[in-house]
């Protein structure tokens, strides 16, 4: 184990770049998250502020949830939904990512694909995925004819078990990135001490992992609690309003009640404060640097009965991956759902639609993966930068820089869409040609705000890893900031670095909210006429598009993680020796 | 700067900008507009709509040669990017079903008012009936927002209900509804039973509904579903998606009711704050055409399933299935826009007690 020893005030004193950077960082979420976020919320007690004259102070709006039994419902489920697939998803993900990296065993790698898989497809395709399988009006029931299955999954419990086999990746990412690499001499030492295997996993490994695996338990819990995906897949078999959902439904709804909407986020925003300060208090007391130069990529040893595993691997990636994809590959291929397999009802007439001249879901697809692109672009640099002012700095405003770049996440895209459109909108803005509404770029901005807490969380773990005595040498060699963190830590948490980029891609393909509000008219995008065809009830044509959009997406993600992965190959640990920091604050 | 201080500084700019967007004055003078003497504006016209989405606006500019920006989008994303627009309108025209949402938009001034249009002369003695004074909104067509449909396996066609009131017989539900909260046209089918039965008595009839099982889907579209696969045995469903279901040989029939069906009325707005009224007015005169709505009737797909109330057009286009005259039962705009948050309101959180 590394050593405690006092924090150097390496960052700050020696390094005002570091100052510089904070403050960019500051002014970069406050354009995209804090100003339009504080549009929406302030309009729970200044209804009307930013859009009309008449806007006065109100604040009994606040107080409404002691009346409204649909609020008081939407914030049970949001909550129960959420933790349960906090712990959930975060025990399965951890204890997978355990599996993958402790013992060898055929079909191992499924594990990661099935992870990645799930990861860039988009909420509302698994959870449609889910509906369509399990709902009485779906396939199963369709096929078997029983609807027991809907009977037990359009259940509190049930939903927390999908959303725990949806959100996994997220835990298992974390805590793989964190068992990339090992300290040998950690392991050696421990067995030289007298300790067995299941001795060193518990008080050498797992005690090293708990920032991974609790930063991946907490992104459960604050990517559930703001998923918009679940609840509109849902609410077409199922009545479980989420506060996502409810926001939704008031910022709908004639006249279009914004103060609603603002209260409730309002809830929604406590909430997340809540849990990234719980996150934050965890996570200072729990924080190892234990990458030194001894470090190697760990190499597992081969499992006892390798063939169990392999068993319990593909019976895992067939429930979690097999069932929505399947289902919904299934309605695709299906002239209809009701008329249950047979090869009467089988036709590829969908694709033949999608793919034939004049689709605008093709058209929309184009201009959904080139925003996708940019954004991917922007957050994970975004990210990036937030995670070094986070781990390396001590710069005073790195509890807002947190709260900020996590808000997204619980603030439902049409909220922020709706933020967007305040601030951006403004008159004022086009007398200087700021007047971004109404135009693609602001879908960019938009899901880059949203894209940020994935961009960093995906990023924070590895760079927790990353012993600051290395940045530190390199910055008492006069070398500067920027070039510190392109040579240093970014090949080190290179891998980090893709999935950020990969991830936030794949999400950014089908940020369904903000595009329905943002897009500019006569502008295409991919989940806007997939969503249209499902609301008219063609499920086939639907299924077909999102199906197409999940392959190309998966494909994208596929061949440049593949290309990622060639260029990060020979990127090694090359600290000098081991350090272990002082917690973050 | 500290972060509180950034903060105040955000709250401030929300509330100068407030003044900026509130000082600037309307474009139109609607005055002296008068569509047949104005010329129309340079640039496109950028039209919000729900229904037809290109079909009429590719027709338009091919007819008139006045480009147009579409935004294709749902009721609800509609009125909500209007509402969010509120201080710099992007819209020039908007399209949709609902004439309640329209009123409660020309309540509040948002809407252009007295124009001159040359084809008004062209709307139905129903669709006058419906017209404004000022005109802040033209009617276009009327459809049932709600026929009462059933599926074949489960309820023979002599044993199918008849009435509203028979919806309350425990031996029908579960009951499939489009959620009025989203979903665009189911407003219209909750408002009239309010508007019709008083608030007491029409909140008793859902009650009841709610009581034998009512289920509430985001949208038409999965009514629909669920009604095909027997999770309901009856729904209460928009007319276009019973035909499409029916032609493509699902178990599903229906029964247009002797006392009538809710109905939507399908109306065209201008805003109050256009730069292009006058290529507005030409919009909204094309479609008072009646080789324009025969055109929209045979290309729209389910959105050419109405009954217009512009005269003289072939109507030859409609499905079937479709009953001539069957008779349509409209919630008094007025009412709708009034009553439109407390009602919703009201059926959301019995849904989820």
């Amino acid at each position: 184990m590394s050593t405690p020893t006092t924090r150097r005030s390496l960052a700050i004193p020696r390094l005002p770049a570091s100052d510089i950077l904070g403050w960019a960082v500051i002014g970069a979420l406050m354009v995209l998250v804090g100003v339009p976020v504080i549009f929406v919320l302030v309009q729970a007690v200044f209804p009307g502020i930013g859009l009309t004259r008449d806007w006065g102070f109100s604040p009994q709006t606040l107080a409404e949830i002691a009346e409204r039994p649909l609020w008081q419902q939407s914030l049970r489920n949001s909550l129960v939904l959420a933790g349960g697939a906090m712990i959930g998803g975060g025990l399965l993900g951890f204890a997978l990512a355990v599996l993958r990296h402790t013992v060898r065993f055929p079909g191992a790698r499924l594990l990661d694909v099935c992870a990645w898989v799930l990861l860039v497809t988009p909420s509302f395709i698994l959870a449609q995925g889910w509906v369509l399988f399990a709902s009485p009006s779906g396939t199963f029931t369709a096929i078997f004819g029983s609807t027991v299955l809907a009977d037990l999954v359009f259940t509190p419990g049930g939903l927390i078990v999908i959303m725990s086999l949806t959100r996994f990746p997220l835990s298992y990412l974390a805590t793989t990135a964190a068992l990339h690499w090992e300290d040998p001499a950690l392991r050696h030492a421990a067995a030289l001490s007298g300790a067995r295997g299941w001795t060193i996993l518990r008080t050498v490994r797992l005690p090293l992992l708990a920032p991974a695996a609790l930063s991946g338990a907490v992104l459960i819990f604050i990517d559930t609690i703001g998923d918009f995906g679940l609840p509109a897949a849902l609410s077409a078999s199922y009545q479980f309003p989420t506060l996502p959902y409810s926001i939704y439904a008031s910022v709908r709804q004639s006249p279009v009640r914004f103060e609603l909407a603002g209260v409730l986020s309002l809830y929604l925003v406590a909430i997340l404060s809540l849990s990234v300060l719980i996150y934050l208090r965890l996570l200072r007391r729990h924080r190892f640097a234990s990458l030194t130069a001894q470090s190697v990529a760990f190499v597992a040893p081969p499992a006892r009965r390798p063939w169990r595993w392999s068993a319990l691997v593909v019976a895992f990636a067939a429930l979690s991956l097999g069932v929505p994809l399947g289902s919904s590959l299934y309605v695709s291929l299906s002239h209809s759902v009701s008329r249950g397999p047979s090869w009467e009802n089988l036709t590829l007439e969908h694709y033949r639609a999608i793919t034939t001249g004049g689709s605008t879901i093709l058209e929309g697809a184009v201009n959904s993966l080139l925003i996708a692109a940019a954004v991917a672009v922007l957050a994970t640099i975004l990210g990036f930068l937030i995670g070094v002012v986070l781990t390396f700095t001590r710069f005073p405003g790195r509890g807002f820089i947190d709260l900020t770049s996590t808000i997204t996440l619980a603030i439902p895209g049409i909220v922020l869409a709706v933020g967007y459109i305040f601030v951006w909108n403004q008159p004022v803005l086009s007398h200087v040609g700021l007047d971004l509404y109404g135009r693609p770029v602001l879908l960019v901005l938009a899901g880059t705000a949203a894209a940020v807490p994935v961009a960093l969380r995906l990023q924070l773990g590895a760079l927790a890893q990353v012993p600051e005595s290395q940045l530190h040498a390199a910055a008492l060699s006069g070398v500067p900031l920027i070039r510190r963190l392109r040579t240093i830590v970014a090949p080190l948490i290179a891998p980090a670095v893709l999935s950020a980029l990969v991830a936030v891609f794949a999400s950014g393909v089908f940020d369904l909210a903000a595009t329905t509000m943002l897009a500019p008219p006569s502008f295409a995008t991919l989940p806007v006429e997939i969503l249209r065809e499902y609301d008219r009830g063609k499920y086939g044509y639907a299924t077909a598009g999102a199906i197409f959009s999940a392959v190309v997406i998966i494909g994208l993600a596929a061949v440049s993680t593949v290309i990622g992965r060639r260029l990060t190959r020979r990127v090694a640990p090359t600290a000098t020796s081991p350090h272990r920091k002082e917690p973050a604050r | 700067m500290r972060i509180p201080a950034l903060i105040a500084v955000a709250a401030v700019a929300a509330t100068t900008l407030t003044a900026c967007a509130s000082t600037a004055s309307p474009e139109a003078s609607p005055d002296d507009l008068d569509a047949a003497s104005c010329s129309v504006e340079d640039g496109d016209l950028r039209v919000y709509l729900n229904p037809f989405g290109s079909t009429l606006s590719d027709k338009f500019t091919d007819d008139t040669g006045i480009g147009t920006e579409i935004a294709d989008l749902g009721g609800g994303e509609i009125l909500a990017r209007i509402a969010a627009e509120a201080n710099n309108p992007q819209w020039d025209v908007v399209l949709l079903d609902g004439h309640g949402s329209l009123e409660a938009l020309a309540d509040d001034d948002q809407l252009l008012t007295g124009h001159q249009l040359t084809n008004l002369e062209q709307l139905t003695a129903e669709g006058q009936a419906l017209l404004r004074d000022d005109h802040a909104w033209v009617p276009f067509s009327q459809h049932a927002a709600a026929v009462i449909a059933y599926n074949t396996d489960r309820v023979g066609e002599t044993d199918a209900p008849r009435t509203w009131a028979d919806l309350t017989r425990p031996k029908y539900a579960p009951i499939g509804i489009a959620d009025p909260a989203v979903a665009a046209p189911a407003y219209p089918v909750v408002s009239w039973f309010f508007q019709d039965l008083g608030t007491d008595s029409a909140e008793d009839y859902f009650d009841t509904l709610f009581a034998n099982g009512l289920h509430t889907y985001e949208k038409n579209g999965p009514v629909g579903e669920a009604l095909i696969s027997g999770e309901t045995t009856v729904a209460a469903l928009q007319e276009q998606n019973v035909y499409s279901m029916i032609e493509a040989g699902e178990p599903v029939d229906f029964v247009w009711p002797d006392e009538g069906a809710p109905g939507v009325v399908r109306a065209v707005a201008i805003s109050a704050d256009t730069p292009r009224p006058c290529a507005a007015l030409t919009l909204v005169d094309w479609l008072l055409e009646a080789d324009t709505v025969e055109y929209l009737m045979e290309h729209g797909e389910d959105d050419g399933i109405f009954t217009p109330l512009v005269e003289g057009v072939d109507t030859s286009s409609l499905p079937d299935d479709r009953p001539a005259d069957a008779p349509l039962l409209l919630t008094d705009a007025s009412f709708a826009a009034e009553h439109e948050a407390a009602i919703k309101d009201w059926f959301a959180d019995q849904q989820a007690r």
